[in-house]
């Protein structure tokens, strides 16, 4: 009934496992590599559309995991009301 | 009323992504990163707004233990850890155009990392805790805790050198910002947007805590008597 872990908590370590996979994946986000800014890049103005796409993709995914979070949630509620339910008629009945 | 919020929000989202990008003017020096400001600054509000939702809830539920508080206080922790998180997050991507790296050590990036942690632990002393009133009254200490975080992250970039420019936002805003007008009223219906998205997320979130809790009430009873 109280699992060690709690629900919030499994949220937080999905994120946090999140957080070290990006590490992983990109290791200048440990280690500054200023030449990876090329002038080219600098005089683009439209050179960082990519960051900007990448903000908004990862708000928009994490608002959408959160309420995934939340309805998966309920539907567990849901569930334990059935299952309450069904023990309490069980014992009305013997 | 929680319709009105969430089809208010879902229409201010539209609005915000249009004006962000199609609106808005692009910022000579930074160029078109400098649009992530319109995401990361309102994100580092609500981040602020939640730990004091926190920590006033806390201590209301310190005075008064009733479980309403604490429900509110939980909501809007683990609302917290979500936008701090999405700040820490885009605040890198922002960083890596601008300054040349994912993350430095700023008085501002670093005091938002422990505000993370802070809403971390809470949600931990939650988790870890036995149901009851014990680790609800715990996990409130930490919270009182964290808050005294929110107004170091806020004053950061007065008290100490910093990478982050002034303060656009709050009592102690800079008059003489570099943003003009358009750009202030794309930053500041971002900022109604994600302020009415919170609102309405922290509704739900409450409704369904109390739930929660009196389910575990209801599976500590049918446990305990049959």
């Amino acid at each position: 009934m109280y699992p060690l872990i709690g629900r919030s908590l499994r949220l937080v370590l999905f994120i946090f496992i999140a957080a070290v996979s990006m590490l992983v994946w990109e290791k200048s986000f440990v280690f500054a590599d200023s030449s990876l800014n090329s002038e080219a890049q600098q005089n683009d103005p439209e050179a960082n559309l990519k960051y900007l796409f990448a903000v908004f993709f990862l708000v928009w995914a994490l608002f959408f995991g959160y309420i995934l979070f939340l309805s998966r949630r309920l539907k567990e509620m849901r569930n334990e009301v059935t299952m309450l339910k069904k023990i309490i008629s069980e014992k009305n009945n013997t | 009323m929680k319709t009105i919020l969430f089809v208010a929000s879902f229409t201010l989202m539209l609005v915000t992504v249009y004006m962000v990008f199609m609106w808005v003017p692009t910022e000579q020096n930074l160029g078109v990163s400098q649009r992530i400001f319109y995401v990361h600054v309102p994100l580092g509000w609500i981040g602020m707004v939640s730990i004091f939702v926190v920590g006033i809830a806390s201590v209301i539920h310190l005075i008064t233990r009733k479980n309403l508080w604490d429900a509110i206080a939980y909501s809007a922790a683990e609302l917290g850890v979500i936008f701090a998180t999405l700040i820490l997050v885009t605040g890198a991507i922002w960083a890596k155009p601008v300054w040349g790296v994912w993350w430095s050590w700023d008085p501002k990036l670093t005091t938002t990392l422990i505000l993370w942690f802070v809403y971390v632990g809470y949600l931990m002393v939650r988790s870890f805790s036995t149901p009851g009133s014990q680790g609800r009254r715990y996990a409130s200490v930490v919270a009182l805790l964290g808050a005294i975080d929110a107004p170091i992250i806020y004053l950061a970039s007065i008290w100490w050198r910093t990478a982050h420019p002034n303060l656009n936002i709050g009592p102690l805003a800079a008059a003489d910002s570099d943003l003009d007008g358009k750009m202030y009223i794309t930053f500041f219906v971002s900022l109604i947007t994600f302020t009415v998205f919170y609102v309405y997320v922290m509704l739900e979130r409450i409704q369904m805590r109390k739930c929660e809790d009196d389910l575990d009430e209801v599976h500590q009873y049918v446990s305990l008597n049959w």
